[in-house]
């Protein structure tokens, strides 16, 4: 092909061939015959390829599980979320849509743009940010839209997540209410556009933008965060600057982000009006193969817990004292209670819950079980403290998200394992 | 056991952490920060009848590898991938091109096991 004839991105294209070497020796032996053969991951995706490598070749990033090369999509793997309820930096997950991604920023010459429904236009050094401004922090869960989309049952096109599409940090920042202040937000708005210095493979095609109410952008807890857990974020996670929406999923969190315009409508922009669309159901949820329902744009998260210590077909020893741990979010609001049933959902028993960081944050739950000998079924199910539940059925929908009911992991309790 | 849940109590009783407040060692400044990003553009589809018309039109955006580890699709709902890509992103395909794309991917799967 020669996309340089085309429209497509011709620095990437030629940036590409001559880092060729290079990627041929990463690429997995399932994309490149030959080629030196990575450490693969198995997700236990059911009805589609479920291997994946594990890759240190990220810039700032530490092992990943490669999901995409270009754009990068990467996954965290599950142990890191057995042993940090802060997500480290260098092994939160990545997700871009399209490849033209900055491989640079020049810090004292970034500037975020304020424009649109306001009554001025303005635009922000880095240095304003970080000095001009009431700081505010808060811990919270950024999980992907698709996040274990691989696990859904029947199969659905788009990204095939495991579940480690999610991470939790402590998010360091601004309230977008007040610089959107500063601006003067105008009588009439309604959505308020965030846009970052990635762009779209193809002039043509759309830049991924997404929006928030006003109400929502001035809510106060809406930020602009320059730091995750403390440190500057990664290139790759939105360097220098992410819209942190707490409670809300990942599409909304806008990394580089560096345009802000504030709209007199409602935002009909691709991304918000045709991409991203759930079933205007409870857990988004609709029978497996229906296509036709009431749809919204996904939005609040929704309760969810993962055992993190014990993988699906594991061996274990019967009749011993086991400790079994994982991680729960509330999605929108905290986690109230987590209950863990060992025959398959007969008997549940409450677990006990870690170190509150937050509504929005990770909760560390443990439970002490003792397992008898045979196949065992272990589920997990948190209750929020608006006292959702995750639902026992699996919740499906046709693009793959908000996966959200009860998992099970099943292990064999063996006399000697 | 005891001081653990007492330290449990005292964390309970004292503010919400997640309240607005200034981080532990704040940061003052950012530096410029510049890396290079891996890519894959000299990966291609695995050869198969119609392998071109993929490596021609199927390599621009993203890795082959997304499309490779897709589940079991129709041929219709491949034909709806392939014009998705056309129509919603804007992919330079040429239309005589669809249905051997198509054809490719339908093929390919069925193959697999
Ligand atoms: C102009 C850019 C572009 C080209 C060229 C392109 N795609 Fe895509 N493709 C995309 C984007 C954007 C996505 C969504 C990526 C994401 O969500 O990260 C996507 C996603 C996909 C997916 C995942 C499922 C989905 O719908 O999200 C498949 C499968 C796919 N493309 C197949 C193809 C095939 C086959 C071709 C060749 C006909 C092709 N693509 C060419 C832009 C392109």
């Amino acid at each position: 092909m020669s996309p340089s004839k085309s429209t497509l991105s011709r620095r990437k294209w030629l940036q590409g061939a001559a880092l060729g070497g290079i990627s041929a020796a990463l690429a997995p032996a399932l994309w490149a015959k030959g080629a030196a053969k990575p450490r693969m991951v198995d997700l236990g995706l059911p009805d589609k390829p479920s291997l994946r490598p594990l890759t240190r070749a990220f810039p700032q990033k530490g092992e990943m599980i490669l999901q995409r090369m270009r754009p990068p999509l990467l996954e965290t793997p599950m142990a890191v979320f057995d042993q940090h309820i802060l997500t480290p930096n260098d092994q939160f997950y990545v997700r871009w849509h399209w490849g033209n991604i900055p491989e640079s920023v020049d810090v004292d010459a970034f500037r975020l743009k304020i424009r649109g429904h306001v009554e001025r236009e303005v635009e922000f050094t880095l240095h304003d940010l970080l000095h001009g401004f009431e700081r505010i922090e808060v811990v919270a869960v950024n999980q992907c839209s698709g996040n274990s989309r691989g696990m859904f049952q029947p199969s659905v096109a788009g990204a095939e997540w495991g579940h480690g599409a999610m991470g939790n940090a402590r998010w360091t920042g601004v309230r977008l209410r007040d610089v959107l202040a500063r601006a003067g937000v105008k009588a009439g708005a309604v959505d308020v556009r965030f846009g970052g210095l990635d762009e779209a493979m193809v002039a043509e095609a759309p830049k991924f933008l997404k929006s928030l109410s006003v109400d929502h952008a001035c809510d106060g807890e809406v930020m602009i965060a320059f730091a995750m857990n403390g440190e500057p974020l990664p290139l790759l996670n939105g360097f220098p600057l992410r819209l942190v929406v707490p409670g809300w999923y990942s599409t909304y969190w806008i990394k580089m982000l560096s345009d802000i315009e504030v709209l007199p409508a409602k935002d009909s922009n691709f991304w918000m009006a045709k991409a991203y669309q759930v079933p205007a159901t409870p857990f988004g949820h609709v029978a497996p193969g229906t296509a036709d329902f009431p749809k919204e744009p996904i939005s609040r998260m929704v309760p969810r817990s993962l055992l993190t210590n014990l993988a699906e077909g594991q061996k274990v020893r019967a009749g011993t004292p086991l400790t079994l741990s994982g991680i729960a979010m509330g999605g929108d609001c905290g986690v109230e209670k987590v209950e863990i049933s060992i025959d398959g959902g007969e008997h549940w028993n409450l677990a006990t819950l870690g170190k509150d960081l937050g509504p929005y944050s990770f909760r560390r739950f443990t439970h002490q079980v003792n397992l008898p000998e045979g196949v065992v079924k272990i589920l997990c199910r948190c209750t929020n403290t608006k006292g959702i539940s995750q639902p026992l059925t699996m919740n499906w929908n046709p693009n793959g998200y908000m996966r959200a009911g009860v998992e099970t992991v099943t292990i064999h309790a063996e006399k000697r394992a | 056991m005891k001081a653990q849940l007492l330290a449990m109590a005292a964390l309970v009783a004292s503010a919400p952490v997640w309240a607005a407040k200034p981080a532990p060692k704040p940061l003052q400044t950012l530096h410029n920060v510049s890396v290079s990003i891996p890519q894959d553009f000299d990966q291609t589809y695995p050869a198969a009848a119609g392998v071109e018309a993929l490596n021609d039109h199927c390599r621009a955006c993203h890795s082959p590898a997304m499309v490779l580890v897709q589940p079991r699709l129709s041929a219709e709902e491949w034909r709806k991938e392939v014009r998705k890509m056309i129509d919603t992103y804007k992919a330079p395909v040429p239309e005589d091109q669809v249905e051997p794309i198509t054809r490719y991917l339908v093929q390919r799967q069925a193959n697999r096991r």
